[in-house]
């Protein structure tokens, strides 16, 4: 599948879950009510995995990088970092109850 | 529980739909005031000051019983016995102080008891016009209110003051009290209205004798405003119709206690427009028209037969949910009346309740504004009333409900959050400044553009009820070359969205359109500015400094600004 591939998939994921949606020029990140997150890419090689991620709450996505906010405030960032665009390990935004 | 009293103490009450259109929620809220707060007579001075507000009882004695028929009868010549020549010139006012409206509906809460009033009458009549010497004087007998602070006067024609009511710190202080204790009560989003309304003895008293007063001023709005808890607004009804008054409008009554459709079709002009929700026109509304209106008062007095001259054309437009007539004497038929008020209710909403199926029309309309098909999800959304929600519908929506706004947002190349406390933290390329956020604050949402940052700043939180929403400032923080508007100097006045929409910020992401504009919520159809084609397009916002107008509409599609 070349265009609009749907890398990341979980029986338990899917579009009728979501509460939040983000798009960029590439892709679209979906974020479920159970605090996953779907990664729907242009092309599915440069996907982000987020399989590990239980606990978002809010999702941004950008044309090569992404970021994932996580419930006790920390942010998650994945993707390119060549501008330090993903150097957000110390940030706390604060938790979401 | 009470041991003095033997009952269990009232519970905060809880606001919801129904209890806010039933009233119950403010008469709860009052006991609750009543049994909870320590010093809580005091308290419950002022909190009946407010209740009064709405409290249009059908109970005409209560109003009966305050003298204001006595006076009536001495403005009118006291006789049923009229002459012709006194039906052509009405008979001066005599300069006599007149309960407040609060005054009168806190009477009206106990008969029995009539509630101190700590609004203290003048001492000071006009020269030439000596009080009766029965004149009654609702001085408190519990609060020794001597510091006069504000005042409530008539303005002379030679520019001095006829003071009617005069407001001292206790006075102040316990309204200030009981307002924010209702601040306190409402969700955290919400808001509270306050105004003073004349009372139409004090209108008369100028209107009947305008070769000797001007005009009337009030300088205690801006002092109680200034004793009030954010999210409590205080509107001065005095000096928003004062200039309708000049221009002779029918304001008030001459011969009913009760308001006019126009005198508060303006208030809530004002008080709408002030939250971003402008009113329909005072035409636009359904309204039904009686041109022999003798008033409530004067029909019970029946001292005004003959006195056409004061016979008023009773005007009553429906507003949100509708309240479509008054208590209607006919002069001469005393039996004919259309109930304006349902007379089983106690408290009453001025412009959300009304007649008997007042609730399905607010609720019509609240499904309308909001785009909610649930009479209750749209009513709370109205309201303001979140936890309800979660309540009753489907835990999905919650979800997305609970989603934060503007909380994270990914450019090209940077990535931006807001804290909690109002501060934004960005990391990435800062070549165009992007990433220079380090001194905002008070910052309610982020988003990012490809080389920009945009942040909202909001004076008051968000609601859903948009009226009790204000977006004031931007922040931008972006690349030099491009042409932002006085981006460190002027403020952006944005209102938001319609009501439905998340908070303001929501739809702020660039749009697909623009790699360097953003897009803002506006519930209005029109943009708000050309696309920036190029940069002398927008040398300055067009909405720099300016109120905009939101309307209520059917959907709720974000528009397009561009910076």
């Amino acid at each position: 599948m070349e265009n609009g591939a749907v890398v990341h998939t979980a029986a338990d994921l899917s579009w009728e879950n979501a509460v939040a949606v983000s798009a960029s020029s590439t892709g679209t990140l979906a974020l479920t009510a159970d605090g996953a997150v779907l990664c729907y890419w242009f092309r599915a090689s440069d996907a982000l995995d987020f399989s590990d991620v239980t606990d978002a709450v809010a999702i941004s996505a950008g044309a090569t990088h992404t970021a994932v906010l996580l419930s006790e405030g920390t942010v998650l960032t994945r993707g390119l970092n060549d501008q330090s665009q993903c150097d957000t390990a110390d940030w706390n935004l604060g938790a979401t109850p | 529980m009470s041991e003095t009293e033997n009952r269990t103490l009232q519970a905060l009450p809880k606001l919801s739909a129904s209890s806010w259109w039933d009233g119950s929620f403010a008469e709860g809220l009052e006991t609750y005031l009543s049994d909870q707060m320590p010093g809580r007579d005091t308290i419950l001075l002022g909190s009946s000051r407010i209740l009064g507000l709405f409290d249009a009882t059908t109970d005409e004695e209560r109003i009966l019983n305050t003298g204001m028929v006595e006076k009536l009868d001495e403005m009118v010549g006291g006789s049923e016995e009229v002459t012709a020549e006194a039906e052509r010139t009405p008979t001066p006012v005599p300069e006599t102080p007149t309960p407040a409206p609060s005054d009168v509906a806190a009477e009206a809460e106990d008969e029995d008891t009539p509630a101190p009033s700590t609004v203290i009458p003048t001492e000071t009549p006009a020269a030439d016009t000596p009080l009766p010497a029965d004149t009654p004087q609702p001085v408190d007998p519990q609060v020794a209110d001597t510091s006069i602070v504000r005042q409530f006067s008539l303005i002379r024609t030679d520019g001095s003051l006829y003071t009617q009511f005069q407001f001292g710190q206790n006075a102040i202080e316990d309204t200030a009290k009981a307002l924010n204790l209702y601040r306190d009560a409402v969700p955290e989003d919400g808001s509270v209205v306050f105004t003073y309304i004349p009372y139409s003895m004090d209108a008369n008293l100028w209107l009947l004798n305008t070769d000797s007063y001007i005009g009337w001023m009030s300088d205690v709005e801006p002092t109680l405003q200034a004793n009030v808890k954010e999210g409590v607004y205080v509107f001065s009804t005095v000096n928003e119709l004062n200039e309708h008054m000049q221009a002779g409008e029918a304001c008030f009554y001459k011969t009913d206690h009760h308001w006019p459709g126009l005198g508060a079709f303006y208030v809530q002009w004002l008080m709408m427009h002030t939250f971003g929700v402008p009113s329909i026109a005072y035409e636009d509304f359904e309204y039904t028209v009686h041109e022999d209106f003798a008033g409530s008062i004067t029909g019970e007095a029946r001292s005004l037969a003959g006195r056409r001259d004061l016979v008023d054309r009773l005007e009553a437009p429906t507003p949100l949910a509708p309240a479509r007539a008054f208590v209607y004497r006919n002069l001469n038929e005393l039996v004919k009346e259309v109930r304006f008020m349902e007379p089983e209710r106690k408290v009453y909403n001025v412009f959300l309740r009304g007649y008997s199926d007042a609730r399905d029309r607010a609720a019509a309309i609240a499904r309308q504004i909001t785009g909610e098909e649930d009479e209750t999800l749209a009513v709370n959304r109205m309201l303001g009333i979140p936890e309800e929600r979660a309540e009753e519908t489907d835990p999905l929506l919650t979800a997305r409900e609970r989603v934060p706004r503007g909380k994270l947002a990914v450019g090209f190349h940077h990535t931006v959050g807001l804290k909690d406390d109002g501060t934004v933290l960005a990391a990435g390329r800062n070549d165009e400044g992007q990433c220079d956020v380090s001194g905002w604050t008070g910052v309610t949402a982020v988003a990012c553009g490809v080389y920009h940052t945009v942040g909202l700043k909001a004076t008051a939180p968000w609601s859903p009820r948009a009226a009790t929403t204000r977006v004031s400032a931007t922040s931008a923080a972006g690349p030099a070359w491009w042409p932002w508007p006085a981006r460190t100097t002027t403020p952006w006045r944005f209102f938001p969205t319609a009501p439905c929409l998340p908070p303001a910020i929501s739809p702020l992401r660039n749009s697909p359109a623009g790699r360097t504009s953003s897009v803002f919520p506006r519930a209005d159809a029109e943009p708000w500015a050309s696309a920036p084609t190029a940069a002398s397009s927008v040398p300055t916002h067009p909405c720099a400094g300016r109120i905009w107008p939101v309307r209520w509409l059917r959907t709720c599609p974000p528009v397009i600004a561009w910076l």
